[in-house]
């Protein structure tokens, strides 16, 4: 187990790296001049020249991309060129709240969808569950923003029940309406994966309930409920559990777009900003932590899986 | 499953029971707190560099200027509580208010306020409003409370200009604060500003006007999605919207709660036309676009009424508007000739770029593509987001949709867009006329109405025949506000007052 | 929804008949929409705006008096384009590559595994927002957009099947007759490998519309005045309390393509191969 982490681990190192390269030179393509963004409109050609000097804009690129590595690796992040502050605490800030939204997304989607893909499982073929596999289909084609949108009308604007934007900060406002204001993003969020997830439990329980091992354990005269927790559970788990680490990336597709609908102070409003206004260091440095935060959950979902299944450990210490 | 039946429960009840929690009316405002919403971040907290409407409310609250702008568009003192020029209007000398106390407690002098102005004048510091000032030759603090600026031609509007947005005065020691911990003498004191969330000012409680301001702090919260906005109105949770789209009045209009307020204002938006570059570099061309639209037409779709079509920065509701001129009707037959005649007999084909994030820029891109296709003009709308106007489009995209606010005086609205040498124009339309310079260079050196009239309007007639773009409309400004909010007039400069502003219970 | 499973030769599950049904009834409805919808989709009528759905204007009308229902027929093309097209370029790019690292699998076949790696790395949506970034918005680089974010995964699938085939007799007849690696790649293997592949292609339709719209939405793809589902529900924000219709309209019928599109690929792949997920997994 512990080769294979630190086998993975490396890995992850790896795919960080190559990343680092890949945003460096994208947001090297990205039309239109930071220099204008700081000194605006009325700027001389001379001062932009200046200030692109100043900046290093004109450096060959190779030393551009060294000298902003070297920094990160220090845990400098850089300067916001627009925001004229440091763009480190700006990230971390933005990406603690949008954590927070994608943590209470996450569990809810885990905790709720495994439940009803298992009542799925094993009900199949009753109303309880014919309604929910209908309730999947159509919750999946529904595209985040319409969910955001229809949301916003229906709890905020008609019926007054709750806050339309998303963020009060819990020392003000007290636990309460901090979690009102965190309801409807939440809400849009988990109902687009909750189908998925659901969906993925049932089928794979239910491959996992005519499993020999299941199967067997019947026969041994074991009672249901003991059959389902110890048996068909953890073989059902695996697929989910992957699909919860693809699901991060959809989660964070997500949490743009809800973002820039509740006006959500997070890491995706503000990447979004930061192509706006080119503001590369910012835009880089914000980038970075998307992908390595995404590189480490495929991590963690793919220690977890080898965990549970040790057949891939075993081939990997072997390979 | 004993266990997880428990387990299904305790989630279950939790959440019900949080939703009934939750369903506690929200809304009531901190005592005393008027919370504004806004729809983009502000990215300059340095009033010389500040050049969006959102950063000249914050201006406006957090510094104050040697003269002040009513809501009906006089002057009034604010920092210089008198002045006196000399017949040729040439030089100005301004009496500054003793004990006026800068947020860190100092006392404001004249050395501050002749700082400030090298500031704005300095070109490295590349203020917008920079043009606005060349006039002033020489600053003297002839003692801490009295400066005298002589002036390098006559200027009658002097006084007027100082009431802008980007000259509030700010400490001379320490302007490189300003972007992060910026320091006034406004009624409000900068507290904290999170991009992307809001900005808090809390009351300063030294301000020199007695029994103001009244509320105990102002938040700008950003909000960029609007039915979010409209939404937080009406729950309470907003009691001010600023700068609401036309076409949210009638329906803010008819709730109870809330009051709409839509003053006409001479802001104006206007397809600009680069007139050094084809196709637009022929007069014709843009002429036909003219006669292939109907600017009232335009008014209706765009604005849903909230505005007047108009020639020039000079809005109809100013007493030099030129009458004459009229507004014609469509002319898709007459527009086609006359591009002929320019060469372009199969019309013109040519991208618009229109501002992403401006939804009543964005309309009047999509309505000016629609009405001016009868008139043989081919358009392709392509959107910039507007952070990327300066480097990428200003001065250089052959059209493209743009809009200014109101200025404090009609010089300064016209002399830099339109003179060959204002500041503005260069980053324009390239816009030359001998006839235009020459009255708005004359109507400079008077500072009688009587003489300016004839001269701007002109103006307006020449611009009406030299066409450099489609000024298509004078904006209202309109906001919406709970009816609890006492005391604010909604100022046609798009900023508001607060200094009597107050939340009834 | 019975969800029979069924071996080739027996009767096609209900989802691919349905899914199928509806798909072809969408594309029919994006050829024909220009001829049957009852009003040019950029006309302005500014006397009707913001009307609700009428018998002039079935769906209403948006706020320059524009027919909902025109502008949503004229719309249909974009968004099967979006989800169609981009899955055509992520196979066009994805299978070769993967055929070729599951052949090579040496440094070359390694290099092209790691790249995809790193690719899935990112989440779609932001490498969707550089790219469009770079350039001047328009449906177009949209498509061509979403059809590269999902190269990777369509390698991926692509060699994991190829691999399990590449172990067939037949490839070991192929080889010992001497035939060339192109000639095994995609004369031998590919038409076995296709069932799996296409099904995943299928899927990918889903995620490439929602993706394109999502993009749309945020001002990336369709520009105005053209009527993409996702650009209409975006321009309907500010009067979603006013004129719903105006977004709900659109919503509804994107929703609605997409489900069926959904039905039809997951219709597929118990037509073609019910054990798919198990044996290709991830």
């Amino acid at each position: 187990m512990i080769a294979y982490t630190l086998q993975r681990l490396c890995y992850v190192v790896l795919v960080i790296w190559v990343m680092s390269v890949l945003i460096f030179g994208i947001t090297q393509l990205l039309p239109g001049n930071v220099a204008y963004s700081i000194l605006g409109q009325f700027a001389t050609d001379r001062q932009i020249a200046e200030v692109e000097q100043l900046l290093g804009l004109h450096d060959p690129w190779y030393q551009q991309y060294g000298r902003w590595l070297m920094h990160l690796l220090e845990g400098d992040f850089g300067r916001s060129i627009v925001m004229q502050r440091a763009a480190g605490p700006l990230i971390l800030e933005a990406f603690s709240r949008s954590a927070l939204l994608a943590g209470i997304a996450i569990t809810l989607v885990a905790l709720i969808g495994i439940w009803l893909g298992t009542h799925s499982a094993t009900h199949r073929g009753k109303l309880s569950d014919r309604l929910l596999t209908l309730l999947q289909y159509f919750f999946i084609a529904v595209p985040e923003f319409f969910w955001a949108i229809l949301a916003i009308i229906l709890f905020s604007a008609w019926l007054g029940w709750l806050p339309a934007t998303g963020y009060a900060p819990i020392a003000e406002s007290g636990l309460w309406r901090w979690a009102a204001h965190l309801l409807l993003p939440v809400m849009t969020l988990v109902l687009g994966l909750i189908a998925h997830v659901s969906r993925l439990t049932r089928s794979s329980m239910l491959e996992a309930l005519r499993s020999t091992y299941v199967l067997t354990a019947r026969a041994k005269g074991l009672p249901e409920r003991l059959v389902l927790r110890r048996h068909a559970l953890p073989n059902a788990l695996m697929p989910a559990i992957t699909v919860l680490a693809v699901d991060v990336g959809i989660l964070i597709g997500g949490v743009v777009v809800v973002e820039t609908v509740f006006a959500y102070p997070g890491l995706g409003r503000l990447l979004i900003y930061a192509i706006e206004h080119r503001d590369l260091p910012l835009l880089q440095a914000g980038m970075m932590v998307v992908t390595a935060v995404y590189a480490l959950a495929n991590l963690v979902a793919d220690l977890l899986y080898a965990w549970v299944n040790p057949r891939i450990r075993y081939r990997a210490s072997v390979a | 499953m004993t266990n997880w039946r428990w387990v299904r429960l305790a989630v279950v009840g939790f959440l019900v029971g949080s939703i009934v929690a939750l369903l506690q009316p929200c809304g009531a405002a901190a005592q005393g707190v008027l919370r504004i919403t806004v729809g983009t971040s502000l990215s300059n907290l340095d009033p010389a560099r500040t050049t969006t409407g959102e950063e000249y409310i914050y201006d406006n609250l957090v510094f104050n200027g040697l003269t002040r702008m009513r809501a009906d568009l006089s002057i009034e003192p604010e920092l210089a509580e008198k002045w006196e020029y000399t017949q040729d209007l040439k030089s100005w000398t301004f009496h500054l208010r003793h004990g006026v106390k800068f947020h860190n407690g100092r006392e404001m002098t004249a050395d501050d306020v002749i700082a400030t102005f090298k500031r704005v004048l300095d070109p490295a510091t590349a203020s917008a409003a920079r043009s606005n000032y060349d006039m002033i030759a020489e600053m003297t603090a002839v003692d801490p409370y009295t400066v005298r600026f002589d002036l390098k031609y006559p200027y009658g509007g002097f006084a007027d200009i100082l009431s802008d947005r980007q000259v509030k005065i700010v400490p001379k020691d320490l302007v490189g604060e300003l972007p992060t911990h910026p320091i006034g003498t406004g009624p409000f004191r900068f507290k904290s500003y999170t991009p992307g969330d809001r900005m808090v000012l809390e009351r300063n409680p030294d301000y020199w006007e007695a029994g103001s301001p009244k509320l105990a702090g102002v938040e700008l919260r950003i909000i960029p999605e609007m039915s979010a906005r409209v939404a937080a109105l009406r729950a309470g949770d907003i009691d001010i919207i600023w700068d609401l789209p036309p076409d949210q009045v009638k329906p803010l209009s008819e709730i109870a709660d809330l009051r709409v307020d839509s003053v006409p204002t001479p802001s104006w938006d206007a397809a600009i036309m680069n007139n050094s570059i084809p196709p637009f570099n022929d007069v014709r061309v843009r002429r036909a676009f003219q006669m292939a639209v109907d600017k009232r037409d335009v008014v209706e779709i765009v604005l849903f009424g909230q505005g007047a079509p108009t020639h020039s920065p000079i809005p109809p509701t100013h007493p030099f508007f030129n009458k004459e001129i009229g507004f014609n009707k469509a002319d898709p037959e007459g527009a086609r000739k006359l591009l002929a005649e320019a060469g372009y007999a199969n019309g013109v084909k040519v991208n618009l770029i229109v501002p992403g994030g401006r939804p009543v820029r964005e309309r009047l891109g999509v309505a000016l593509q629609q009405l001016a296709k009868a008139g043989g003009f081919d358009i392709q709308i392509q959107t910039v987001p507007f952070s990327q106007y300066d480097a990428e489009v200003s001065g250089k995209a052959p059209i493209y949709i743009d809009g200014y606010f109101a200025r404090p005086t009609i010089d300064t609205s016209v002399y830099a867009f339109f003179h060959t040498n204002g500041s503005w124009n260069v980053r324009l339309w390239h816009f030359s006329d001998p006839r235009v310079d020459e009255v708005l260079d004359k109507a400079r050196l008077t500072g009688n109405p009587d003489e300016q009239k004839p001269l701007y309007l002109a103006f307006q007639k020449y611009l009406s025949e030299g066409q450099p773009g489609f000024i298509a409309y004078a904006v209202n400004f309109i906001c919406a506000y709970r009816k609890s909010v006492q005391g604010v007039a909604t100022h046609p400069m798009r900023w508001f007052d607060l200094r009597q502003a107050s939340i009834a219970p | 929804m019975s969800i029979a499973v069924a071996s080739p030769g027996r009767r096609l599950p209900a989802n691919l008949t349905i899914g199928a049904t509806l798909v072809a009834l969408f594309i029919v409805l994006a050829l024909l929409g220009p001829l049957i919808a009852p009003y040019p989709f950029d006309q302005f009528n500014v006397r009707e705006r913001l009307s609700a759905p009428n018998l002039a204007h079935w769906l209403g009308t948006d706020e320059f008096g524009r027919d909902v229902l025109s502008r949503i027929l004229a719309g249909a093309p974009y968004s099967l384009l979006m989800g169609f097209g981009a899955s055509a370029i992520s196979l066009a790019l994805g299978v070769p590559l993967g055929l070729v690292a599951a052949y090579y699998r040496g440094i070359g076949g390694e290099l092209i595994m790691r790249g995809v790696d790193v690719m899935i790395s990112v989440p779609p949506i932001l490498l969707g927002l550089l790219i469009l970034a770079i350039t001047e918005p328009s449906l177009w680089k949209t498509i061509v957009a979403v059809g590269l974010v999902y190269v990777p995964i369509m390698t991926r699938v692509t060699r994991s099947v190829a691999l399990g085939l590449l172990g067939e007799e037949f490839v070991e007849a192929g080889r010992a007759r001497g035939e060339s690696a192109f000639y095994i790649l995609f004369g031998e293997i590919l038409p076995n490998a296709w069932p799996p592949i296409i099904v995943e292609t299928s899927l990918r339709v889903t995620f490439a519309i929602l993706l394109g719209s999502a993009l749309s939405f945020l001002g990336l793809g369709a520009q105005p005045p053209m009527s993409e589902w996702g650009l209409m529900i975006a321009e309907s924000r500010p009067f979603i309390e006013q004129a719903p219709w105006i977004g709900l309209a659109p919503g509804v019928v994107l929703c609605i393509l997409l489900i069926s599109v959904n039905l039809l690929g997951e219709g597929l792949r118990e037509a073609l191969d019910p054990t798919f997920s198990a044996r290709y997994g991830k």
